[in-house]
């Protein structure tokens, strides 16, 4: 290499090691975070309280119950996946009564059992969003008494 | 060096090396498809196969991006400087298959033109949580195409070495799209931290080569004199240049590779005229003065590739006194013959 190719490696590297980190940093801060009484904490996980409602969607291999103990206040949305969802990033959103994208529930990855704290125990129904594609994976409604 | 256009160029070693390549490759994605299959045996295939190549290829570019400072540091790693083009198509072509089957699950069952689509279907350059990433990947996609497509002596011969290396240089362009590509990206949806803190050891690594690479060869820059016609230079002791090795000299920031051999001593310019590798890191190899980084050859006398090869590069007055060499720090034309300073014994 010659003086001028060393130099032009050193902007190079200079330029990288100030922008990459800045969006790294800010590309992972940035993530919207949860609101804090929908988190999928553990303690609320492994609870199971009674069976309220159950509403399968089983073309879609998913399985929805809604669970609740007045007690202890808790109203829990158990979700099963039987068979994996094609899309790459699968999140879930409450869907709202103008059948628009509501609050944000938690995201399913593999098949398996997701329980998801709610504020109500009742939903109008569910989203589940995919985030890349932003398009709507599958929509439910749940049909209350 | 070849006379003859090769589609690939390969000998002995490359093809050992090759064969390297191809068992790391099917190594990863067996252990790849393995893990992920055991661990979640839904999932489908579409999915293995981008996350797969994705993988793999950022890798295999951080291994390739490794190389060039690690030669610099140890002369051990100049081998794989030799063969690292080959290791680089092969990066390409598995990016390749991550862009292309990303186009066709995501964009593909659409009614416009897929690549259309890549550009038009989220427009959210405002946001980082929603920024259009898969654009950014299908820009270091390009690059990592122009780079492989050119990867050959043909057009190296053809595009001029300036132009040449000026677009391998965009290699750095690439890594830090594909760096934002990742972060932008995949990293928004993922939720072990395992995966960021990988890519970021990854860049540290890098960083730190790279730089270490670039102090190295700063603290070598700082040994400098200005060019005269008349004075001739001090360099070192006879004693201190291994036999069909070289001393390197600089002068106005340029170096000068002085080699020993058969008792004899000739000086040329140090960058070779292939790809700029470093003459007076090579050796002396039947009686050619060969690049470390690919094997091009100069006579010590002149300069000049043996026939029928026509680079050359300058030469350099050289002279003993006293056991000790000195060296007319004035380039003369390229390819000019000096006779060599003879070592009396």
């Amino acid at each position: 290499m010659n003086a001028r190719l060393r130099k032009r490696h050193l902007i190079f590297w200079i330029l990288i090691l100030i922008i990459l980190p800045i969006i790294m940093i800010r590309a992972k801060i940035n993530i919207p975070q949860q609101p804090i009484e929908n988190k999928t904490y553990s303690k609320i996980n492994e609870q199971k309280p009674f069976l309220i409602k159950e509403s399968n969607d089983l073309k879609n291999g998913l399985k929805f119950n809604f669970r609740g103990e007045n007690k202890n206040q808790i109203s829990q949305l158990e979700v099963i996946l039987i068979k994996p969802l094609k899309d790459a990033s699968s999140t879930l959103f409450e869907l709202n009564y103008n059948d628009e994208k509501g609050t944000f529930i938690g995201e399913m990855n593999e098949t398996g059992v997701y329980r998801f704290p709610l504020k109500e125990q009742r939903l109008y129904g569910v989203l589940i969003f995919d985030e890349i594609k932003k398009d709507v994976v599958i929509k439910k409604v749940f049909q209350w008494d | 060096m070849g006379l003859n256009y090769q589609l690939v160029l390969w000998n002995k070693n490359k093809k050992v090396y090759d064969r390297f390549i191809l068992l790391f490759v099917l190594l990863y994605l067996l252990l790849f498809w393995g893990i992920t299959l055991i661990t979640n045996s839904n999932t489908s295939l579409e999915t293995l196969t981008i996350r797969s190549s994705g993988t793999l290829a950022i890798l295999l570019l951080h291994i390739i991006l490794s190389i060039g400072p690690l030669a610099r540091i140890n002369k051990k790693f100049l081998p794989l400087l030799y063969n690292r083009r080959h290791l680089g198509v092969s990066m390409f072509l598995i990016a390749l298959i991550h862009g292309g089957f990303s186009i066709f699950q995501f964009h593909m069952l659409g009614d416009v033109n897929p690549i259309y689509s890549v550009f038009t279907s989220n427009l959210d350059y405002s946001s980082l949580h929603d920024f259009p990433f898969q654009v950014l990947g299908f820009l270091a996609l390009l690059i990592l195409f122009a780079m492989a497509a050119t990867s050959h002596d043909f057009w190296l011969a053809n595009l001029s070495a300036k132009t040449w290396k000026t677009l391998h240089m965009l290699v750095y362009v690439a890594y830090a799209l594909i760096v934002s590509h990742v972060f932008l990206g995949a990293f928004q949806q993922e939720t072990s931290p395992y995966m960021p803190v990988l890519m970021g050891i990854g860049f540290v690594v890098l960083v730190i080569l790279h730089i270490s690479a670039g102090i190295k060869e700063v603290k070598k820059d700082k040994q400098t004199y200005e060019a005269s016609d008349e004075d001739w230079k001090y360099v070192c002791e006879i004693d201190e240049i291994e036999e069909d090795r070289a001393k390197i000299f600089i002068v106005d920031h340029e170096r000068i590779a002085i080699f020993k051999y058969e008792n004899k001593l000739s000086a040329i310019h140090n960058v070779c005229k292939h790809q700029g590798g470093p003459l007076g890191e090579g050796k002396i190899i039947d009686g050619c003065i060969t690049c470390p980084w690919h094997g091009y050859q100069y006579l010590p006398q002149n300069g000049q590739s043996p026939p029928p090869f026509t680079e050359k590069v300058a030469t350099y007055y050289v002279k003993i006194e006293d056991k000790k060499v000195y060296v007319l720090p004035k380039p003369l034309d390229e390819g000019t013959e000096v006779s060599p300073a003879i070592i009396e014994s």
